[in-house]
């Protein structure tokens, strides 16, 4: 047997959601692609059980919205990330809980993450944010997305994503800095 | 190190999802029956079966029916009907309207006002299937008070961390809810103030611009298939008539989906009975479809004309629907393209 030197490029997943309208089951590829991607972004923000129910929902609604998925934007992924924000949202409380135990545990002594106590107040900061501004930083922070990716998740302009993500690091850099003196709080406010 | 940096490097860690939980995701969108652990049979066979067309219908379905009649009266009795069971509810601001209303039936429906980027969304539903909604709501709300709402009591709610803020209240038979982003509870309290009860022409005269007005159906159906090769057997006076108006995108989808599905009925009997001369004209009816003008301002929009152009792809050859898992185009284009709903 020998192997096709040439194989066809993979589908994109605006091909396959453009495919699944006549074959729902096409939508399974994007899932394969992007469940473990969503699911992790999940898991950093409210955990791995909530993750679960909270990539599945995204699924569930991307699937029931792709009819108006714009096929000009070939990963899907920031897509589904933005679904999955819009899902967290009911999730704030364990969210910050979350992210106040991280912050005290990144904090301990015995705690082998970057930073040390900055690293710990920096988090506190995080759970203190906004929640506009907070999912900005977390999408660009947490999930690589681009500010361009990030105002497609949203669904908001990019001077937002912008301006919010200023604010954010603003807020974080004011707080942060009166609390953990050894943060480089002039680089910090800077965007 | 900036924060931005160190952020990143306290991303926390993840691990793999389970294979438990990653089916039981799967099995939620899959159509495909039989799945182990499938957690929504209705909805599952709801989108293995319905297809293309609902999920467009799902995803912007709208909303007005009215008509004018030559007795003089100002809407169909149906859209009165339908009316009449709507709070309708208007914003009574300067600068807010209607820009979307969404899947609108008897004692069920949405609307969205907006001002800029200020936005409201409004929703009610049948005060029967209201259930513990209104205490799931109120799960970790910080403010959780009674404010007066057109002669009424509202329950408002609002969330720590959060600018958005909904009203819940119970108005007849329907159990209606209001959301928004507001400053403060102050500001959330005065757009509520603003909320106004108008008659049924008033409110079906606000809807957005998106709505076909119903007096001008037969006339925008006409406009639509400007263009189009008709199948034979299309009943373009039945395409024109009917109470319930979509929206522009919904009915485009209604009418060009009728041309479609005309021609591709043609073209899969014609492959039954051996008739080479049907399919080929079938064939190049659909090999149009590309310039059809209301297909081509609907792909902004949505991907309903992208399922059209596969098809008409398809039967250009010798009917394999291409692009993924290899589909007979008679198994596939009437899910696809909602030949079997009946025309709005």
């Amino acid at each position: 047997m020998t192997l096709d030197p040439h194989p066809p490029p993979a589908p994109s997943d605006a091909d396959l959601i453009r495919r699944s309208l006549v074959e729902p089951i096409a939508f399974e590829a994007v899932f394969e692609r992007h469940f473990d991607a969503v699911h992790a972004f999940a898991q950093r923000r409210v955990g791995r059980d909530l993750a679960d129910e909270v990539a599945a929902e995204a699924f569930v609604r991307a699937f029931d919205r792709r009819s108006r998925y714009d096929g000009s934007h070939v990963d899907a992924l920031p897509w589904l990330l933005g679904i999955a924000t819009n899902v967290m949202r009911r999730h704030w409380r364990g969210e910050r809980r979350r992210l106040d135990a991280y912050a005290r545990s990144v904090a301990g002594p015995a705690s082998a993450a970057p930073g040390g106590e900055a690293a710990g107040e920096l988090l506190a900061a995080v759970a203190r944010l906004p929640r506009a501004q907070r999912e900005v930083l977390l999408l660009h922070a947490w999930a690589d997305l681009s500010y361009e990716e990030i105002a497609r998740a949203l669904e908001v302009p990019i001077g937002t994503v912008r301006s919010r993500l200023a604010r954010a690091r603003a807020r974080l850099s004011s707080d942060a800095c009166a609390l953990a003196p050894t943060l480089p709080c002039e680089e910090a406010s800077r965007v | 190190m900036s924060d931005l940096e160190l952020l990143r490097r306290l991303a926390p860690p993840v691990s793999a999802p389970d294979e438990d939980a990653r089916e039981r995701a799967r099995a939620a969108i899959s159509p495909s029956p039989g799945r182990p652990g499938r957690p929504g049979r209705r909805r599952a066979l709801r989108l293995g079966l319905v297809g293309v067309a609902a999920a467009a219908i799902a995803a912007g379905a709208v909303v007005v029916a009215s008509d004018r009649d030559d007795s003089g009266q100002a809407w169909a009795a149906e859209v009165v009907r339908v009316a009449e069971a709507a709070p309708r509810l208007l914003v009574d601001a300067p600068g807010w309207r209607v820009v979307r209303a969404d899947q609108f039936a008897v004692g069920d429906g949405e609307m969205t006002f907006a001002r800029g980027d200020a936005v409201l969304e409004l929703r009610w539903i049948p005060r029967a299937g209201l259930g513990d909604r209104g205490a799931k709501l109120a799960e970790g709300a910080d403010v959780d008070v009674r404010l007066p709402v057109l002669g009424r009591e509202a329950r408002v709610l609002g969330y720590p961390d959060d600018d958005e803020f909904r009203a819940l209240w119970v108005d007849g038979d329907a159990y209606v809810e209001l959301r928004g982003a507001a400053p403060d509870l102050d500001a959330f309290a005065a757009l509520l103030d603003r909320l106004r009860r108008v008659g049924v022409d008033e409110w079906l005269t606000a809807m957005p611009v998106s709505v076909v007005r119903p007096a001008a159906r037969a006339e925008v159906v006409a406009e639509m298939l400007r263009g189009l090769p008709l199948p034979p057997g299309l009943d373009v006076d039945a395409l024109g008539r009917g109470d319930v108006v979509r929206d522009r995108y919904q009915l485009g989808a209604a009418v060009a989906g009728r041309v479609a599905c005309g021609w591709l009925d043609r073209w899969a009997a014609g492959k039954r009975a051996g008739d080479d001369a049907a399919m080929r004209e079938a064939a190049a009816a659909m090999a149009t479809s590309r310039a059809w003008p209301i297909l081509r301002e609907m792909q902004a929009q949505g991907a309903y004309p992208d399922a059209v152009w596969e098809l008409a792809d398809a039967v250009k050859g010798d009917g394999t629907v291409v692009g993924g898992k290899e589909l007979r185009l008679e198994d596939a284009y009437q899910s696809a393209l909602g030949c079997g709903v009946p025309a709005p």
